[in-house]
């Protein structure tokens, strides 16, 4: 193996990977990162084109940014009949941050505890204190808006921008909620209501899913690389797509192999320290691609549990309409797009329950939007219809309840006698299913639901209670590199350090033992920040 | 279809419905469907959503917009091609009003391909008319993707009472 100029080598580039990079290359790391996709440019984005004018510029051939097929094509996966999987990945600098949805919701201390005291699966190695303090760096660098609310189940933050001001609609479940005596919290999300350490604030426009054409919400790209290219000590290299950890005859790192995406070709750098960090899935693939004598079951798999235990949030949408606004008057609700209000986990102590953790209610999709697919569940046609969506349409409301799936070994990604891709590297084969306790929890979140729409008056849109929505649409995996302080049943410590190859570090959310009901990229980012502290701390002491 | 001419058929779709008229529909040469079917299918969009005091669905060109998208994704086609051939043999085209919409009506309370083929139309056409400006802005009266300096959210007083 050739020698290096490079102290980490890191792969991929989003939330993880950016803030690995951001916090090493501050600290006097050089470090290169491998990016398996190109470049998104902010002037690219359609945020702004009407969706009548996106219709004109397709007939003109322009199309706008493809997030999401990169992956697909160039890395397909395989599911087994009765475990669909829709697995989304985003290819190119940022990767998922350039289109997240933005909710920052911290991780209560319960969220850590319980799965010590429930026995699922093993017990977290850190404790809320413990990342306390790396959820307050990382509100104040990427700037979160929020309320002033502080629980059990959601950890309150002294760094909140303002949030913003409720819709119509969520006026209305807020009231109706909290008349069911459900507490209703102000949505927190990685999105600028006010300027931030000299970034522009948001301008209200409501398209963060097509990428923000202004950067006013957190993305790794102009958060973190930026800074990053900034001290002169990262290089980027993209179209990168990495397939392997190599390692020396002992078992350490030396080395990443990938190939190059537009030439097909394939390289290989030496590496001293490698951090992966290709979000969850991704890594999975990577680490279990990487055998070698030292490692016949994949990098650091000595205990088998790398690729199992996959989990993280079902969900389902219930939509409905406020009649107190039927007719109303058609207003901006665009607002920092996504809810502005937030039911976090609750539990009463009287309510009997035969299913363990719990679920959060989000509240998108409120109010007068560039759509009117609510209509395709509305009954007739005709000029009667057509009134009856226009009176309709500034009166929708939504609920998306998301229950943790717990962790099962079962559920897996595996990449033995899967289809090899076009470098001839093994893809991946998802195996996936919900279990009895989330089949449990289904009944309750149908019976909340109603029970809120029914307090406000809601009138519902036709829905089949104990529907779900695809398996992995809620983006949140979790699980198959999970840290812990046991070896035998974890492969990373809590530094997200390998229990058995100590120049590897995987920082994404595979690191986490359990998905908890709640959206991660807050708390990755978190727990990025802490193990490249430590990274960077060994590496001073010459441990690694 | 070769390229030159889809080309050329979207540039006189583009045209077309640039025009605010019924005759818009008569400038777009369907690439999807045939001509029958493709009429039939501006009839049915119509009764969908017709003209109120906004355009309707055919004077928008939803059926053209159909076309034009099922001829980059063919899911649905089979769908809408049987459909409407079960509309042609009924005599669809030259029914009055009060029969095509009895026949819809049989279409969407019915089970089945009918069922099938109803919601799937429906759909498209939802999907179509209010992505246009005249369904979005001058019938919904959507004023989103804009620059705000601030976000002023509700400024009416509503209580849950108003729904009495």
């Amino acid at each position: 193996m050739a020698t290096t100029d490079h102290d980490v080598v890191i792969i991929g580039s989003g939330a993880s990977g950016g803030m690995a990079a951001w916090n090493l290359t501050r600290k006097g790391a050089k470090v290169l990162m491998l990016e398996a996709g190109g470049r998104f440019e902010r002037a690219d984005f359609w945020s702004h084109v009407k969706p009548w004018e996106a219709r004109e510029r397709m007939r003109r051939g322009e199309r706008s940014p493809d997030f999401e097929t990169l992956p697909l094509r160039e890395s397909p996966y395989e599911t087994l009949a009765g475990h669909q999987f829709l697995l989304r990945r985003v290819w190119g600098v940022g990767g998922k941050t350039n289109i997240w949805g933005r909710v920052s919701l911290r991780y209560g201390d319960l969220n850590f505890k319980e799965p010590a005291i429930d026995g699922w699966e093993i017990p977290w190695p850190v404790s809320y204190s413990d990342i306390a303090p790396y959820y307050d760096n990382v509100e104040k660098l990427i700037g979160v808006c929020g309320g002033d609310d502080d629980s059990k189940f959601l950890p309150g933050s002294r760094h909140h921008l303002p949030p913003p001001n409720l819709r119509c609609g969520e006026v209305l479940l807020r009231k109706g909620a909290e008349k069911a005596g459900y507490t209703v919290v102000n949505g927190r999300r990685a999105v600028l209501t006010e300027e931030h350490r000299g970034r522009a604030k948001c301008h209200y426009c409501g398209a963060c899913g097509k990428g923000c054409d202004i950067g006013a919400f957190f993305n790794s790209k102009d958060y973190l690389l930026e800074d990053a290219f900034a001290t002169g000590k990262l290089e980027l290299r993209e179209n990168a797509i990495v397939s392997h950890v190599l390692t020396d005859e002992n078992g350490a790192a030396n080395g990443v192999r990938y190939f190059e995406r537009l030439t097909g070709e394939e390289r290989t750098v030496a590496a001293k320290r490698v951090i992966v960090a290709a979000s969850a899935v991704d890594s999975t693939r990577i680490l279990l691609n990487s055998k070698s004598s030292a490692h016949p079951n994949g990098i650091g798999n000595g205990s088998d549990v790398i690729g199992r235990y996959l989990c993280e949030q079902f969900r389902f949408h219930v939509y409905a309409f406020a009649p107190q606004l039927y007719g109303h008057p058609s207003t901006n609700d665009d607002g920092i797009s996504g809810g502005h209000i937030y039911i976090p986990r609750f539990e009463s102590p009287e309510e009997k329950r035969d299913y363990l953790r719990g679920f959060g209610i989000q509240l998108w999709g409120i109010g007068c939007g560039p759509n009117a697919q609510f209509a395709k569940r509305m009954s007739g046609f005709g000029l009667d219809f057509k009134r009856d969506v226009r009176k309709s349409y500034p009166a929708l409301v939504q609920m998306h309840p998301y229950g943790e799936v717990l962790p099962y070994k079962h559920n897996r990604i595996s990449v033995d006698g899967t289809p090899p891709d076009r470098f001839g590297v093994p893809t991946m084969r998802i195996e996936y299913t919900l279990g009895e306790n989330e089949r449990k929890m289904v009944p309750r979140m149908y019976d909340v639901v109603e029970e809120i729409l029914h307090s406000m008056r809601a009138e519902p849109l036709p829905y089949q209670r104990g529907d779900l929505d695809e398996l992995g649409a809620a983006i949140h995996e979790h699980g198959t590199c999970r840290m812990g302080e046991d070896p035998k049943r974890s492969a990373l410590n809590s530094y997200m350090q390998m229990h058995e190859v100590p120049n590897v570090f995987v920082v994404d959310g595979s690191a986490f033992p359990t998905p908890t009901e709640k959206n991660p990229t807050l708390t990755i980012l978190a727990f990025a920040w802490r193990a490249t502290d430590y990274m960077a701390e060994q590496m001073r002491q010459g441990n690694i | 279809m070769p390229q030159a001419t889809r080309r050329q058929a979207l540039v006189t779709l583009a045209a077309g419905l640039t025009v605010r008229s019924g005759s818009a529909q008569s400038a777009y040469e369907p690439v999807t469907f045939s001509e029958e079917e493709f009429d039939l299918l501006g009839i049915v969009v119509d009764m969908i959503l017709p003209a109120s005091d906004t355009p309707g669905a055919r004077e928008v060109g939803v059926h053209a917009m159909i076309d034009e998208d099922l001829a980059e994704r063919s899911d649905h086609l089979g769908t809408l091609r049987k459909g409407l051939a079960t509309l042609r043999s009924e005599g669809f085209a030259d029914m009055a009003v009060a029969q095509r919409t009895a026949v819809l009506t049989s279409f969407e309370d019915g089970p089945g391909e009918n069922k099938e083929f109803f919601e799937t139309v429906k759909g498209l056409t939802i999907d179509a008319y209010y992505s246009t400006e005249v369904g979005l802005v001058q019938e919904l009266g959507y004023q989103g993707n804009t620059y705000l300096d601030e976000f002023p959210g509700c400024t009416d007083a509503h209580e849950l009472e108003d729904a009495d």
